[in-house]
């Protein structure tokens, strides 16, 4: 193995972490150079991620000890398949949209725009080191890093509904935080590690404890405040409206992290002892996830906001996501990564379209949205090829990953799961008719001074679109990854 | 059988897909580009569908397989005969339409009418690409384009009424298209394979009560565009549509997409040996001749010229799926055949309907009495038309509906006989009352009002009129669709 691949899980974490650091240094002197050194941080870091990813696929996982000193005494990453493909789409959506986010946000103003890129490097450096590590305390500091960078962001409008947005949301994922770190506690108490590849291993024995099983309870409970998991949710509806910018799109990603840890926990470290356990926890994940799916898509039907609408069609999908990973077959857990790309892909485009739209119009409202397509006709395109993709019709990514889950539901017989996957195409399909059937075909009264998003806008835009579509074609490409990352998680838990 | 590997069945479906992209992105802005580039692509297409059906009927079958959507399922374009059969269809009448369209639109000064050009186009498209398909997840994928591609067309006028009907329409087709896919992902799981395979791929697999409800899941699932009552519901209401979206979409294509689909999943999906022996073929023929005469009684009833129509349309198309369960070889030529047949007949009564609104501005019947003095062209054809549906000889409709009534004897089932006399019956009573009236009931003399209507509109009439007639006296001339039909019969049934 090249010398300069070994370092690459390392880098990838570090180069956000960097740049977080270095643009206040400089940033004070050259306020205006922050959006440049995002950019580059990001650039660099997609890079390291693609490479990381051919260099998993062509050589297999490895294990990289920081300083050197192997577990159990020092801390160790794991680049696997899982890691390398979440983390592509970590800088990937993230580039995008900071390149997207050109200069001075609007809402934010000069000084504070500063302080949002600051944050979201930090929380962007904190997701690579999630899906990269291999010590379940380091995880617990890297979701400590991820959350509290996300309820500065989420509160960063500075007016009254951010901050009580950023509140609620701190309040619930303080309370998360606090069970991880309980739940941690036990598991450390039980097998005297802190490593996920030898707490799998010394788990089996033990595994039958209240202890361990009260600890995978809390980890699993305090994960799930972070992935908005129902009934968790309820900080998603709030910070996602009253958040700036391209924060939504920046928690879509935060969530699909939480999803890897809880990977992580349920395959990686209880995988191997799971099989001699009562507990189902499987067929409680499915169920958890199968009752997100409808409720949050009933809660979705009701709302007039779209970035409100938004967060509960993510509930949604992060139980479909569950659903999938609850099915617990490899095309179960196939199905789950490849919504996890498909969703992260669809949204993102789905919220920079709302916050052009938002920006150019004002709009925020279902009713609003009359005559649009006039107006912003390259928006809205876009906008229809990310709902289409959400709703999971055919030639998108969603279509795909969908009946990835509802066969593997059905070849492991539990048809109705599959049933209600397909259901939930009608219920998201309600909620995204109300819009574009406003936008398209409904006269509205639109200001005349309403422009198109300009060029540098639409661009990024449009990447997204195009990649959404291209999900739906050539599913291959992230499945070379997601197969043997299923595989390995299924098979031995490491 | 030679395969022939090759990326041309994707350049076939790109014609309309590059016209509806180069409408899209500049028909606002250049005159005459809609209409243009339209009717060059139509053109374009029409020619290289007949090239492949030669090819095709030379014992050629056409494959071309780029990406793998599912393990084991490829995104896979595959030109058989029956599938160019369908394309053969849609790629004529698309050109029959275009310039209908073209006429339609100008005379009623429509508005939107880029859009209109574009979704009339990806649908176009859509068909082809429904006939092209190897597999059923191929298949899944363009028949959903199809229903969103229509939804447009629907709410054309964006009235109140058209928004209702377009809000009717998404949900019985998405429904429709939900359960369908349900019934597909059931088939793989136990299958592995969605491959539209002559003698099917389900034999040996699963117990026969698995297998008859995956056929009613199906049934449902593509039963919903086949309109097969009870799923009917969305038919009627669609007729708010512009008058060539109701012609071309409401009785060609998006309800023949149906019953080509079903006509898939039972011989290619299921396979005529199974699917006799799990002993649905009953129930689909119950099903279908319960949908032929109720559908025909309530045709009876409707006023409105293009309502009645699509009743027609609803008791016809059952025609065909009655053609496939007789499990007779005559029947199901009869059914095939019936497939075109009725397209040209019934095409023919729409172009009528829509030229009388452009001529005269009337929807109902009940005030087109006398009304043949008026419009003397539009009404020899639409009686051309209506006589063919009733099953007169020396018409498309008496063809067919000969080697349905001789399938049902050949089968054994003379009740079917019944049914198809019955319906013809109805036919009657639902046809001949208006061309009487219109014919009969004029009190003073009437100038002619045809002039009205350009030539964009009466030449396709004239076209389909004629083609019906021939249809209906030469019927075994060569490229005729009796000639494939019996054809496509052999294959399935491997004579």
């Amino acid at each position: 193995m090249n010398g300069m691949f070994v370092h690459l899980p390392l880098l990838i974490i570090m180069i956000p972490f960097a740049a977080a650091f270095i643009g206040p240094l400089n940033g004070f002197l050259f306020r205006s150079w922050i959006r440049r050194i995002v950019l580059i941080a990001l650039s660099l870091n997609l890079i390291c991620s693609i490479l990381l990813a051919l260099q998993v696929l062509s050589s297999g996982p490895f294990d990289y000890y920081l300083s050197g000193v192997a577990p159990p005494l020092g801390i160790a990453l794991y680049a696997d398949y899982l890691g390398a493909c979440i983390s592509v789409l970590i800088s990937g959506i993230a580039l995008v949209a900071v390149f997207y986010s050109a200069g001075i946000i609007p809402e934010l103003g000069e000084r504070r725009t500063f302080v949002f890129y600051v944050l979201l490097l930090l929380a962007i450096g904190a997701m690579q080191g999630i899906v990269f590590t291999a010590d379940i305390f380091t995880l617990f500091v890297l979701f400590e890093i991820q959350a509290i960078s996300l309820y500065g962001l989420v509160a960063m409008r500075g007016d009254g509904k951010g901050l009580l947005a950023g509140y609620k949301y701190l309040l619930i994922g303080s309370a998360g935080s606090a069970m991880i770190l309980i739940g941690i506690g036990f598991l450390y108490i039980s097998t005297g590690t802190l490593n996920m590849h030898l707490m799998a291993e010394l788990l089996p024995p033990v595994s039958g404890s209240y202890t361990v099983l009260a600890g995978l309870a809390l980890l699993i409970a305090g994960i799930s405040t972070k992935i908005g998991l129902f009934p968790l949710h309820i900080w998603m509806p709030e910070a996602y409206a009253y958040g700036p910018s391209i924060f939504p799109v920046i928690s879509t990603i935060a969530l699909k992290v939480g999803v890897v840890a809880i990977i992580r926990v349920v395959y990686t470290i209880f995988g191997s002892s799971l099989a001699i356990q009562t507990i189902p926890l499987e067929s409680i994940l499915a169920l958890l996830g199968a009752v997100a799916v409808i409720i949050c898509s009933i809660l979705a039907i009701r709302q007039v906001d779209i970035r409100k609408m938004f967060a509960y069609s993510s509930g949604a999908n992060i139980g479909c996501i569950m659903l999938g990973l609850g099915i617990a077959t490899i095309p179960g857990v196939e199905g789950a990564i490849l919504h996890m790309i498909t969703h992260t892909t669809a949204k993102a485009g789905l919220f920079l379209c709302a916050d052009i739209i938002l920006i150019q119009t004002g709009i925020r409202y279902v009713h609003e949205f009359k005559g649009l397509s006039k107006a912003m006709p390259y928006t809205m395109a876009a906008f229809s090829i990310a709902a289409i993709s959400m709703v999971g019709l055919p030639l998108t990514g969603g279509f795909m990953s969908k009946i990835t889950i509802a066969s593997a539901a059905i070849a492991d017989g539990i048809t109705y799961y599959a049933a209600i996957l397909l259901f939930w195409t009608l219920l998201s399909a309600v909620y995204f008719y109300r819009i574009l059937n406003n936008a398209y075909f409904l006269e509205g009264t639109l200001s005349s001074t309403i422009r198109e998003a300009p060029l540098r806008i639409l661009i990024p835009i449009f990447i997204i679109s195009i990649t959404t579509i291209l999900l739906g074609f050539f599913v291959e490409i992230p499945m070379a990854l997601i197969r043997p990352a299923a595989g390995l998680l299924l098979g031995g838990g490491f | 059988m030679a395969v022939i590997y090759s990326a041309f069945p994707a350049l076939i479906l790109s014609i309309a897909l590059g016209a509806a992209l180069i409408i899209a992105l500049f028909g606002e802005r250049v005159r005459y580009l809609n209409e243009g580039v339209t009717i060059a692509a139509a053109i374009l297409k029409f020619l290289l569908v007949t090239l492949l059906y030669t090819s095709v009927v030379g014992g050629a079958v056409w494959l071309w397989t780029p990406v793998t959507l599912l393990p084991g399922v490829p995104f896979s374009l595959k030109i058989d005969l029956f599938g160019i059969y369908f394309a053969l269809l849609s790629s004529f009448l698309w050109l029959v339409t275009s310039v209908y369209s073209i006429g339609y639109m100008r005379s009623l000064n429509e508005h939107a009418q880029t859009r209109y050009y574009v979704c009339f186009a990806i649908c176009v498209a859509a068909t082809v690409g429904i006939a092209f398909s190897g597999n059923l997840l191929t298949f899944f994928i363009f028949y959903e384009i199809l229903t969103l591609a229509t939804y447009p067309l629907v709410v054309h006028s964006q009235t109140e009424e058209a928004l209702a009907a377009g809000r009717k329409y998404l949900t019985y087709l998405l429904s429709g298209g939900v359960v369908f896919l349900f019934a597909i992902l059931l088939t793989y799981t136990i299958t592995g394979s969605l491959d539209f395979v002559n003698g099917g791929i389900l034999s040996g697999s699963g117990t026969t009560e698995f297998l008859r409800i995956l056929f009613f899941i199906f049934l449902i699932g593509v039963g919903v565009k086949t309109a097969i009552m009870p799923l009917h519901g969305w038919l009627p209401s669609a007729m708010v549509a512009p008058t060539p979206v109701s012609a071309l979409l409401h009785a060609v294509a998006v309800v023949k997409a149906g019953t080509f689909g079903l006509l898939r999943v039972i011989f290619y999906i299921f396979g005529i040996d199974l699917f006799m022996e799990i002993g649905v073929a009953p129930i689909l023929a119950f099903i279908a001749s319960f949908t032929i005469i109720t559908a025909s009684l309530m045709a009876l009833s409707q006023d409105n010229l293009k309502k009645r129509l699509a009743y027609s349309t609803i008791s016809q198309l059952s025609y065909i799926v009655l053609g496939a369960a007789l499990l007779a070889p005559t029947a199901l030529e009869g059914g095939i055949a019936h497939l075109m047949h009725q397209a040209f007949m019934k095409i023919t009564l729409f172009f009528c309907a829509g030229a009388i609104l452009i001529g005269t501005g009337k929807t109902l019947l009940s005030e087109m009495h006398g009304m043949a003095e008026e419009m003397p062209l539009t009404w020899a054809a639409f009686t051309i038309g209506g006589l063919g549906l009733i099953g007169i000889p020396l018409t498309a409709g008496f063809i067919t509906k000969w080697y349905l009534i001789g399938g049902s004897l050949d089968a054994g089932q003379p009740i079917f006989v019944i049914i198809l006399l019955t319906s013809a019956l109805l036919n009657a009573a639902y046809f001949l009352p208006p061309i009487y009236h219109a014919y009969f009931f004029s009190q003073e003399k009437k100038e002619t009002l045809e002039r009205r209507v350009s030539w964009c509109i009466k030449a396709p009439i004239i076209v389909c009129a004629i083609i019906v007639i021939l249809l209906g006296t030469i019927p075994y001339a060569p490229y005729f669709p009796l000639e494939s039909a019996h054809e496509i019969v052999r294959q399935i049934l491997g004579i």
